[in-house]
């Protein structure tokens, strides 16, 4: 939301969109960030009655009783064809950024993976060319920017980084790294000296800059630990440091 | 914080970043060291288990053996040595199905060969919260194991698992069982009045719609690899029904413990409790909230003089008590665990092991 924000802020047209989550649509009205609304189910309906040359068909098909116990017993493709959906409408409004919240690190390598395993898995055919594509579209130059985002402990480094390798073996090279909710950043940025706080605190951000340290991977952003109670203005807060962000490593 | 009584499953769910996988598996070692038969499974397809165990990739599917002296000891805890082990699994979706394949079928065990499940099997094939009931349920009808800790998926994802008993019950519909047993014999071998009564069942479901539609977007012989794929599964169907009875074990106080965890630094309060709403129908409700990486013990002496420091301090207290007043509004028990900064995860686990057993 941050990022929609400072994006916003330049001038430029951006959605947000939650992937298969609801967002907080009271909060993104509040900020004044339009968002995409896409529920899976009915961008399956616009895609198979694109194919099948109906709409009513493609609702038809969509809500038979056992195509929609495939659909929902294959999470898989539900992602797909909401990822294309997203896609379809990023190219339809070159000038607009949209700006995805995607599912947590396993979740996200489903999306990602997803493409590839249906067209092993279809073969052939114009589902098959739909998902080039998007393939196509995703690796394009300017069309994605990734940004994995991790908390300060071992775990969620851990997990950024094998996401991070994921994604570079995968060819998406456009890839950022932020670090979120940074106690040493905060008491640097407050010019707090360690030792006046408490010893557990002290440890933390020790091991905060021990783990930086250890962890081998250029990161773009350090974002502080921010003391708002308020998420309008702790997202006001964050979206002044997006600049990095929106823009990349060049 | 008393003893909690241990039960057949002990669900730990929650949001991404707060603690649940190593609470979970320090959950299991401590139950462990009190000479229970206790399994540890993982079905987050990021498998954050296998750092904190030092497992491999590789060894997903199989049951592995932890040592308990892995874990290095703490004060009054784990101080002599102790023969036990605890067993731990990453969910492997295809090793599941496998198994399942293996144990026969009503037919008898077929090859399971078809690409179409070979690829929906992969680790990142989308199926881990479909297996991952069918293999907890597959590991509490073993009787095997006193307890079950399952390390579920954070946020939506757990409901996507929670809501598998019901996507299975679907699919597995007695009219879409016999229209498959229909599409997967010769067409030679039907009777005549069963064909046509067939084939009117085949339209009303909506299958043979689907089955047009497949032939027209994807290439030759898909039609054939999906419908030998679901008949594959069809055959497997008793396993894959005998996994709804896990959704009547978790609703019941003495078969199931439920963890919420959330973490005190973190404001995520919000979606933590959104999730209990939401999976309050699977749960009962003798439940727990965990409130990990706690600070208030450490910070209600601190009396800092600068205004930053204070703004610091009052906002992680503000946050704890906060997630304190609204867990007693919706959850029948709270526990704190406190922030440990340890210098390994085998440390973590065992500190975080030795407040289970905190009287």
């Amino acid at each position: 939301m941050a990022l929609c924000l400072y994006l916003k802020s330049q001038g430029r047209k951006v959605y947000y969109n939650g992937f298969d989550q609801r967002p907080d649509e009271e909060l993104l009205k509040n900020l004044g960030i339009e968002f995409l609304p896409f529920i899976v189910n009915e961008s399956a309906e616009i895609y198979v009655g694109n194919k099948l040359g109906s709409r009513t068909l493609g609702k038809w098909v969509m809500r038979a009783p056992f195509f929609k116990a495939l659909f929902q017993m294959m999470p898989g493709l539900a992602s797909m064809i909401l990822l294309g959906h997203l896609i379809q409408s990023a190219d339809d409004a070159p000038d607009a950024s949209i700006v995805i919240d995607s599912p947590s690190t396993g979740h996200a390598r489903v999306l990602f993976e997803s493409t590839q395993n249906y067209e092993e898995m279809f073969g052939s055919g114009l589902i098959v060319d739909d998902i080039k594509r998007m393939q196509c579209f995703l690796s394009g130059s300017n069309h994605l920017r990734t940004i994995i985002c991790a908390l300060p402990s071992e775990l969620p480094l851990e997990e950024g980084k094998e996401l991070l390798d994921y994604m570079k073996r995968s060819k998406y090279q456009d890839v950022g790294f932020i670090l979120n909710d940074s106690l040493q950043e905060f008491i640097k940025a407050e010019n707090i000296a360690l030792e006046s706080i408490p010893q557990t605190l002290q440890l933390k951000v020790e091991s905060e800059m021990n783990l930086l340290r250890a962890f081998g991977v250029d990161i773009d952003l350090i974002l502080p630990k921010i003391t708002d109670t308020d998420r309008e203005s702790l997202i006001h807060k964050l979206s002044s440091k997006m600049g990095l962000l929106a823009y990349g490593r060049n | 914080m008393e003893e909690i009584k241990h039960k057949p499953i002990e669900i730990f769910c929650g949001t991404g970043g707060v603690g649940k996988t190593t609470l979970a598996t320090s959950r299991a070692l401590y139950l462990a060291t009190k000479g229970l038969n206790v399994l540890l499974i993982t079905i987050d397809p990021s498998h954050r288990l296998k750092q904190i165990l030092n497992m491999q990739e590789e060894e997903s599917g199989v049951i592995v053996k932890i040592p308990i002296t892995r874990f290095p000891s703490m004060p009054g805890f784990l101080e002599s040595a102790s023969p036990q082990t605890f067993d731990a699994l990453l969910l492997s979706p295809r090793a599941t199905l496998q198994r399942m394949n293996q144990e026969g079928t009503e037919a008898g065990a077929v090859p399971f060969d078809n690409p179409i499940l070979e690829i929906l099997t992969r680790p990142n094939g989308g199926m881990s919260e479909i297996m991952g009931i069918i293999e907890v349920q597959y590991q509490l009808t073993q009787q095997k194991y006193d307890v079950v800790v399952l390390d579920t998926p954070p946020g939506k994802h757990f409901i996507d698992f929670l809501e598998g008993s019901a996507k299975i019950q679907r699919f597995f519909d007695k009219t879409f069982v016999d229209i498959f047993r229909y599409v997967g014999k010769s067409f030679e071998k039907i009777e005549v009045s069963t064909a046509k009564k067939m084939m009117n069942l085949l339209v009303s479901s909506g299958i043979k719609q689907l089955l047009k539609y497949l032939e027209k977007v994807t290439g030759t012989g898909f039609v054939e690899t999906f419908i030998d794929a679901v008949v594959t599964l069809y055959r497997n169907r008793n396993s894959f029904l005998e996994a709804l009875s896990f959704q009547e074990t978790l609703k019941k106080p003495a078969q199931s413990n439920w963890f919420l965890v959330t973490a005190a630094d973190q404001a995520k309060s919000e979606e933590a409790f959104g999730l209990q709403k939401t999976a309050v129908v699977f749960m009962h409700q003798d439940n727990y909230l965990v409130i990990n990486k706690c600070l208030s013990d450490d910070l209600k002496n601190w009396d800092p003089a600068q205004a930053a420091s204070q703004l610091l301090r009052d906002f992680l207290m503000h946050k704890e008590s906060e997630l304190v007043e609204a867990g007693q509004q919706q959850f029948s028990h709270i526990l704190r665990f406190p922030e440990i900064l340890a210098d390994s995860p085998e440390a973590h686990v065992s500190a975080l092991a030795q407040i289970w057993s905190t009287k």
